[in-house]
Parts: C-alpha cells; structure tokens; sequence
C-alpha cells in the first residue's frame, strides 16, 4: 500500500470545513483556523505535536481552492475550503491517531472544531473520523532512515555527544582515552531510551531529555 | 563555435585578470552622488578612461593600458542618476538591497559586524572606481587625474572612511600585491599563493584562461583531459548570454541596459595573522600534526599552491611549484616573441598539475578534506560524492555557483605577527547573480556543512566561526588504516570590515546612464 | 504561515492533471461511428462494401487525429494525450483498408476498436491520472527505484516526500449535507521535506534532476520543463500552497544528519560491548577504527544560518515573544 514505505506510514487527510456563507454564520472558520495555527507559531517549539508519539514530521493548511492554471486552461473551483492535514510517522495508522489523541484532546478539538462531520469523543471517533478524511497517497519517498522517532532522535543525541568527545579526546593517550570513553557510555547509555533529544526543539541548551 | 561576444562592449575587468597581466598595484575609489545631473556629468567625463576589454585574437598585453579604469554603481547610485523606476525595480533584491544589508545571510555577524566595518562601508556609496596599474607611480599619476575631475565637480564627492591602519583614515583603498625579497608573489598574508582559478566561460581566449580546472566538469575520467571539460556558458558571468539553466539570465530592463554588464561584490577582508600562525603552532604541538600539512589541509592546496589532493607529499608539492616558479620566471624574462611562446608553452604543462584536478579519486577526503577551503568553494563536480550518474551532470550541483574572483591583498603583515593593524584582501567577485553565487557559497558552503554531508561544520579558513569554536574533520585514509584528525577551537582568522554590491555596466550601458537615456517602455 | 521548522522546509503544490475535456467527446463521435458502421455491415453481411465517402472519411479522421497527437505531443496543444489520439487514428485508418479482408480479421478489428473506444471512456471517467498512477507504480519497483530516485538520493536533502493523485470522487465527504466536488481536471498533490529553502535549492533541482522532475509531474497542466530554470521556478511558486503550521522533530537536524546519526549508534554500541575486559591497545585499535569509519559523520549540529532576511526577522519577533511570555 503506497501510504506505507517499511514503516514509514505518509498520512493524507482533508478534512472538509463548514461553510460559513451555506451555515448563515457571522465568522469564518477559514480565518479562525488560520488564526489558531499561527498560535502555534509564534512561541517557538510550542508545536502540539512534539507531543504525539513517533511524529517525524507534520504539517496543516487550508486548501480553500485549487489553482487556476490561466488560459487556455479551464477555470475551476472547489466547492468546500478543505484542512490539510500530513504526518510522516513511524508505525501503523490506528495506533498512531489513539497516540494523537490520547496525547492532544484539546488541540484537536480546536483544530478540528469547524470541520464538516467532526464529533469526536475518544480516541476510537477520532481514529473513525480521520480515517473518513483519508485520501491514499499515491507514492511515498522515504529519504531518511526506517527506525522510530525514539531511535532517532537517541541517535541524533549520540552523534552530537560523541561528536563533542571525539573533537575534545583527539590525541590523547590510550589509557586516559579508554577511561574517557566508559564514561562517555556511563553518561549517554547507548542502548537505553534515556538521556536522549527532546522532539521539537530548536534550542542546544534545552535539548537533552535525561529521564 | 561561432564567437557571438562583443567584447569591446565588456569592460576589461570582466573578462581579463589584470593582475594575470602585472598589474599588481589597485586603488578603489567610493563616490557618493548629491546632484543627479552631475553625477551623470561625472559620469560622462570617465567615459573616456573606461578600459574595455581587448580583441581577444591579437596580444591582450599589448592593447590594455598602462592604467586601467573601471566603474560600477550601487542601486542607490543608479537612483541617484535617474534611472527610471521600472528599471530599477527590475534589478534583483539582494542588488537593491546591498551588502551592508545583506551582511546577516553572509554571515558577518561578531567580530565581522557593521560596526567592525571601515566607516565608509557605513555610509551611502553610488560609484565604485577601480584603478589597476604596474606600477605606483603610473597608478598616482592616474589617480590625481581622476582626482582634478573629482574636485572640480561640486555635485559629487569622494567618501573618506577607509581605515588606513595608523588610527587615520582615507578617502580611497589601496591594494598591491605582496613583495619577498622586492619580488612580487602572489600569496596573501597567511602565506598562500592565491587566486589560480578562474572559471573558464564561452567567450574566453587561452589568454583570459583555462578550460581544464576552469571550465565545468563534464565527464569522470582523467581530469587532465581537455575532453572532460568544457566552458561554462557565458550567461553565469555576463548578463544577455545563455547561462547553464539554458536561458538568458534574469536581469533589469531594458536588455541594452544590462547585456554586457554584470554584478560585482566588493569587500575587505581582514586577516588574523597572529591567530593563524598561534593556531598552526598550537595544532603542532596538540595534534602531533607537521605545520605545512595542515596549513595545506586547511585550503586544500599547500602554501605554494600545489592541489594537496593529487600531491599529498610535500616534497612532491614543493618540486612541482617550484617547476611551476621557474616556468614563471622563464616567461618573465623571455626575450622575444618566440622565446616567450616556448616558455609559455611549457608553464601551460606544468601549471596543469595546479590546475586540472578533481576529486574524484579522493571522494572520503583522505587527502584533501571534504572540508577544505578550496574545495567548498569550487567542489569541481565532487557533490555527486562518487555516485556517477546520479545526476544530469556531475557538476549539476556546483555549475551554477562559479565565481569570477579579482582583487588584491591590501596592507602589510611582517614578523612578529598581529592580529590588529590594516591588513587583508580585497575580494571582487563576478557574477551573474550575486545571490545565487557570491551569497550561496558564502551562506551554505562557507559558512554551513550540509551540502558536503558535514552538519554545520565552517569553512577552517573563511568561516564565521564564533568564540573559537570552529571544527575541522582532517579525514583519514582507511586503504592505509590512517585514523581521521578532529580540530577544535579554531578561531575566526578572516573577518569583514565592509563591502558593497555593484552592477558593472557594459560601455553602451555607461553611455546611457551619463545621458541618462535609460528608458525601459 | 510557516514552511520552515528548523533545517527543513515544506512545499507543498498542487498542480492540475490533464483529463479530457469535453473536446475529446466531440474526438469520439466520429470513432464511435466508425464502428457503428461495421456493425451495421456486419448485420447486413455486406462488410466487403464499405462505400466509398465513409472510406474517405475514415482516411481523412485517421490523418486528423495523428496531426492533433502530434501536436499533443509537441505541447503546441495542450487539450488531449496524444497516445489516445494516435489510437483512434490507427483505428480510422484499419477502417479504410476492410473492403477486402475476410470475417474473422474485421471482428478482429471491431474487437479492437470497442476496446480502444471503452478504454477512452475510461479515461473519460477518471482523466488521465491513471498514467501518472501507472508512473509511480514503476518508478516504486525495486529495479527502476535507482534510475528513478537515485539522484533525490545522492542530493539527499529530502527527509521524507509524497505524492498525492486526486480526482474529485477522491475529495473526503463527511456529510450529507457536503456538496460533492464537480471538477474536470485531476490533482496531483506534492508534499516534500527538505532542507534549506526552495529559493537557494531551486537550481539544485533544476540542474541535477530535470529528466526525473519531468517523468513524475508528466502531463501535468502547463508544467514547463524542469529546465530552463526561470519557467520551472515561476511554475512552482504559482502552484505552491504556504503551509500554516509546520511541525519537525528534529529542527536542528538535516537529512544527511538523521542518515549519519544511524550509522554513528551503529558503531557505538559495537564499540560499547566488552568495554569491561578489553585491553587499552585494543580499545585503542577498535576506537580508531571506528572514527576512520564515522570520519564523514562527526561534524557537530547547530541551528541552522539564516534562511531569508523575511524569516530572520520573524525569528527575532518569536524569540522577544517567547521571552515575554
């Protein structure tokens, strides 16, 4: 199936929002969703979704019409505004929206709160109503690695570690470099879960996770 | 190939460089404009000391002049002389904008921050002078000729704010080129001989340059082949000719404007001597490293210029620049025309070991890192990493980046060695897109890794590194079993102290600008 | 609006998939009436005299639709496939030569023809997608992968891409109140992640991949050609959507990055094993040649330089937010 590579699952979702002109309200909720995504960007690293599980990467905008490509090309228009909803994640689909949720009630509630035939209560509604809005992705590159994000980001921590001990021990003497060295694996435990990166943080200083 | 290039048309330092030719002596003039109309008088009076470039079929040496004159424009200058706005808006952001800027996406930030900067670089400049000479006397001669031009024009006048070194400052830069035992060299003050390739583009004699080393990588194969390079398209160094995306580069309006023309960056690079030599010294004594290795590793070519790629070997390296040092010297003092035509023959096959190479054989970095100087800068094809084919071709990734350096280094620099004090380069470049060339090598390769795979590792040389935290991956050799080296706490050893972003217009172009005729309907 | 989250940055287009118009019904007409005509003969058992003027005309639509595919083909017309075109050409002209031919061959013929015919019917249906469906299928094989995904590989600054073929039946419906999309073109989506911005790697994409670029936005409504530049640029920028949140878990990481920090545990927790016996010469050995092996992979992360004087500023705002909150 295409929205699999190995593990590597390539979520599509449009979810179709209410129209404010057909459901005679005063606001938009194009411009309220705008609004609230924007939220998201303005503290950096406040991403509701460093919280979900396994998330490598994610994104979300309103497709409010397709393009015109000018003459002689013909001119045409959807007929609801639609939110655009991708993950790349590692894992499979219903375990991963139970994660989403579990993780993020509330943020999906207010992401999700205009869209068409959203009534979600539980994990179990919200994995039914995402799978609703599912397109197949047609092809999926994978350009990166097959492991979890937890591995991932466990390994981007070692490489930047060992980085800093290769750089600082160079042309030491071998005794001291072995001693170093056991403690460089005391400290960073290669083959346990912590200390590791957080995900989604863009500060040096406040990217190591211990426990 | 049909030769469609009107070179009268292209000012001479576009296409020739003078310093190639002995002109070893420079002075910069900035200029700022306060009435429109006689800027453009002003204008209108240089028009006859412009140097174009030579017919390129006979001797150049003979038709260039004993001084040469050249003259470029600011955006604020061009304002200035009236050009009309829908001309001025087509030139590209990062032109109108200017260096001063633009200096956060090239990384002058620290020590090479605005306020670092000589003041002048502060101040509003329109017209950018360039005078070449071969000697001082012809160059002062010169310069007090432009200068009567200067005084008498109340409209115009020249800026003050070059620091001179001795707590003073000047109203222009002078640039020569270093001396050793009353020779000239052509190394800069951290003792590396500079400036041995140019790119080679379609329109270029054997004269102006060399298609092996120069041109684009076209083939993987021996790279002393002549058949595995080829120019690159004129285009990428001259507005109004195909360029390597196979079209006619963006450029302002209307095309007579800019046909012939191009973008020139100038800056002045300070050089911290003491901290180079103190950080050799110091890698000697931690890393157990042989000075001259590194210093070689560090740029990718040995002080004496020999590519630490095909020469690992200093010995190797020192026989053959000193081949190359005699050839030089052979061509200088040949007596007649067919003397000359004989040595010159034999410094074009010595001088191939500088030039025509690659690194292909040397895809790990065992021998010149994949992070060395000169080959972040002119990756010669190598960003395909050894993976033949994977592109259209194997210098899709680096075609497009190719500079035209000029310049000079600037101030002195003797024993003991300080950091403080007036001494550096100027770097000119060429280009015809200054965003897509001069600032992209400087914002992902010099200052940034991850085109070459390593992160945000910086150029050792030329990089922005801040607080002495500058690294560098000394690759090993794993045929032979030799570990890699890791050098920390480099310092910052080139810092900015200004620059600025000109259009260097063809001569029909100047003579539209003085009328002020420019008009793009 | 944001399409940077540290060192990646996300594009997304949508760009219209060529379907037949309401042009090509008008093409199938006269197909449809060339069979109809051998069925008529058929019935009447006088298919040896096929009169002359629909001989004519078949000749004369054969040349008609090889003329349009060619300039299909050409991109001076840009409302058909050019491979539907040259079918039905094919067809007309098998038409003029069934006077003399016995019965099985014109069954034959008749067979083909309906299938031709309910095969662009199909298309009809589904527009063209299909063929870009049919695309990705081969370039997803395991032997056409290198040849069609070697240079993405080898330039390496993609972390994850996707692909998204949409005809209006696609479109989700959550309700019935939900008006159906109507809509004559397909869509083909594009998601990417990668690294640095579309501004500095445009040339990138344009000089190493172009045959690649084109092969996989085929037929794609007024795609220009991944090279000249400047039109494949215009084009892209014209069909890309800014995204309005953008996630990534590791913004301070590249692709190259997240490739190498695999192989960095790798060889870690190799050289982690025994560290209680092991003598300090072979430590020694194995810890050199473990770098040797890591030389390319060692180089510390930091936050990404600036993308864009637009973007620097508005890091600048969120960090002065950040800090008042």
């Amino acid at each position: 199936m295409p929205n699999k590579a190995g593990n590597l699952y390539g979520l599509t979702t449009l979810c179709p929002l209410l129209n404010s002109s057909v459901h005679n309200d005063t606001f938009s909720p194009v411009i309220r969703l705008r609004e609230l995504l924007e939220q998201y960007n303005i503290v950096a690293d406040s991403s509701p979704m460093r919280l979900v599980p396994n998330t490598y990467l994610a994104r979300f905008f309103i497709l409010d019409d397709v393009i015109f490509q000018s003459f002689p090309y013909q001119e045409e228009h959807l007929k609801s505004k639609y939110l655009v909803f991708t993950v790349n994640f590692h894992g499979e689909l219903e375990q991963y929206l139970e994660g989403m949720y579990n993780a993020i009630p509330t943020d999906i509630a207010s992401i999700w709160r205009d869209a068409v035939g959203f009534n979600v209560k539980d994990a179990q509604s919200f994995t039914t109503y995402i799978k609703k809005c599912q397109v197949e992705t047609t092809f999926l590159f994978n350009g990166s690695t097959d492991m979890s994000l937890a591995d991932q980001l466990k390994s981007l921590y070692i490489k930047q570690e060992f980085s800093d001990f290769v750089f600082k021990n160079q042309g030491v003497e071998p005794s001291v470099l072995l001693q170093e060295f056991k403690k460089f694996i005391q400290m960073t435990n290669p083959t346990e879960s912590f200390p590791t990166w957080k995900a989604g943080v863009s500060d040096l200083n406040d990217i190591i996770q211990y426990k | 190939m049909e030769n469609r290039i009107d070179y009268h048309d292209i000012q001479a330092n576009l296409m020739v460089n003078y310093t190639d030719f002995g002109y070893l002596k420079a002075r910069y003039l900035m200029i700022a404009i306060t009435n429109g109309d006689k800027g453009r008088a002003f204008v209108s009076d240089m028009q006859k000391f412009i140097t174009h470039t030579p017919n390129p079929h006979t001797n150049i040496a003979v038709q260039l002049p004993k001084v040469t004159t050249n003259i470029a424009f600011t955006y604020n200058g061009l304002k200035k002389l009236g050009l009309p706005v829908l001309t001025l808006q087509s030139f590209p952001d990062e032109f109108i904008i200017g260096m001063r800027g633009r200096r956060t996406i090239l990384g002058f930030d620290e020590e090479s921050a605005a306020e670092h900067w000589d003041e002048v670089f502060n101040k509003e400049i329109h017209i950018l002078l360039t005078i070449d000479a071969k000697t001082v006397e012809a160059l002062e001669n010169h310069y007090q000729e432009i200068y009567s031009i200067i005084q008498k024009n109340d409209g115009i006048h020249l800026l003050d704010g070059f620091n001179n070194g001795q707590g003073q400052t000047t109203s222009y830069q002078d640039a020569s080129a270093l001396y050793e035992n009353g020779y000239p060299t052509s190394k800069e003050h951290f003792g590396y001989t500079d400036g041995i390739s140019n790119p080679f583009f379609k329109g270029m004699t054997e004269e102006m340059g060399n298609v092996l080393g120069g041109g684009k990588k076209i083939a993987y194969g021996d790279p002393r082949s002549e058949s595995n390079w080829a120019a690159l398209e004129t285009g990428e160094f001259i507005l109004g000719y195909k360029d390597e995306a196979l079209e006619y580069p963006v450029a302002p309006m209307p095309p007579l404007l800019s046909k012939n023309g191009t973008f020139m960056t100038f800056s002045k690079f300070h050089e911290n001597v003491e901290s180079f030599n103190q950080y050799l010294d110091h890698a000697v004594d931690k890393y157990k490293l042989d000075k001259e290795i590194l210093a070689a590793k560090f740029v990718g070519r040995w002080r004496n210029g020999a590519p630490i790629t095909t020469f690992p070997n200093k010995e190797d390296a020192d026989k053959v620049a000193t081949q190359r040092q005699q050839a030089l010297a052979a061509m200088a003092t040949a007596q007649t025309t067919e003397e000359l035509l004989v040595a010159k023959k034999h410094f074009n096959e010595i001088n191939k070991d500088f030039i025509a190479f690659d690194y292909d054989k040397d895809v790990a970095g065992g021998n010149c890192p994949v992070g060395a100087h000169t080959r972040r800068s002119n990756p010669r094809g190598s960003l395909e990493f050894g993976n033949q084919g994977a592109f259209d071709t194997p210098g899709a990734l680096d075609n497009r980046r190719r500079i035209i350096r000029r310049g000079l280094p600037y101030g002195t620099s003797t024993p003991p060695y300080n950091n403080k004090g007036n001494h550096g380069t100027i770097i000119i470049t060429l280009t015809a897109s200054i965003k897509r060339q001069f600032e992209f090598v400087f914002q992902q390769w010099i200052n940034y890794g991850n085109d070459f795979k390593l992160a945000n590792d910086k150029d050792p040389l030329v990089g922005n590194h801040v607080r002495n935290n500058g690294r560098m991956v000394l690759q090993g050799d794993s045929s032979k079993g030799e570990p890699p080296h890791f050098l920390c706490d480099i310092p910052r050893f080139i810092e900015s102290r200004g620059g600025e972003y000109f259009f260097l217009p063809s001569i029909t172009a100047i003579n539209m600008i003085a009328q002020g005729l420019v008009d793009p309907t | 609006m944001s399409n940077i989250a540290g060192k990646a940055y996300a594009m997304n287009l949508i760009t219209p998939v060529y379907v037949p118009t309401v042009w090509l019904c008008i093409f199938f007409l006269p197909g449809t009436l060339c069979t109809f005509t051998f069925v008529t003969h058929w019935l009447s058992n006088t298919f040896d005299l096929l009169p002359t003027w629909l001989g004519v005309l078949a000749l004369l639509l054969g040349v008609t639709f090889i003329v349009l595919g060619l300039l299909c083909w050409l991109k001076i017309w840009n409302k058909s496939n050019e491979y539907l075109l040259w079918s039905l050409g094919l067809c007309s002209f098998v038409c003029t030569t069934l006077s003399s031919h016995t019965t099985a061959t014109i069954i034959l013929v008749f067979t083909v023809g309906v299938l031709l015919i309910g095969l662009g019917i199909y298309f009809l249906r589904d527009g063209i997608t299909w063929v870009n469906r049919f695309i990705f299928k081969l370039a997803g094989l395991t032997i056409f992968q290198k040849s069609a995904f070697g240079g993405l590989l080898t330039l390496s600054l993609i972390h994850y891409a996707r692909w998204v073929i949409l005809r209006d039946k696609d479109f989700p419906i959550l309700s019935s109140t939900q008006p159906k999309e109507k809509l004559k073109y397909g869509y083909m989506l594009f998601f990417s992640n990668f690294n640095g911005s579309w501004t500095q790697y445009v040339d990138s994409f344009s000089s190493a991949i172009p045959g690649g670029l084109n092969l996989l936005w085929y037929k794609n409504v007024g795609w220009p050609d991944a090279v000249p530049e400047t039109p494949f640029n215009n084009y892209v920028v014209s069909k890309q959507i800014w995204t309005g949140h953008y996630y990534n878990a590791y913004p301070l990481a590249s692709s190259n990055d997240v490739k190498s920090a695999q192989k960095v545990m790798d060889e870690i927790r190799g050289l982690c094993t025994h560290l209680d016996d092991i003598s300090v010469a072979d430590f020694k050995k194995a810890y050199d040649k473990a770098t040797l092996n890591l030389q390319n992979d060692l180089s510390r992360m930091e936050p990404t330089p600036i993308v864009s004087l637009a973007n620097e500023a508005i890091e600048k705002r969120r960090r002065i937010e950040s800090n008042i909150r």
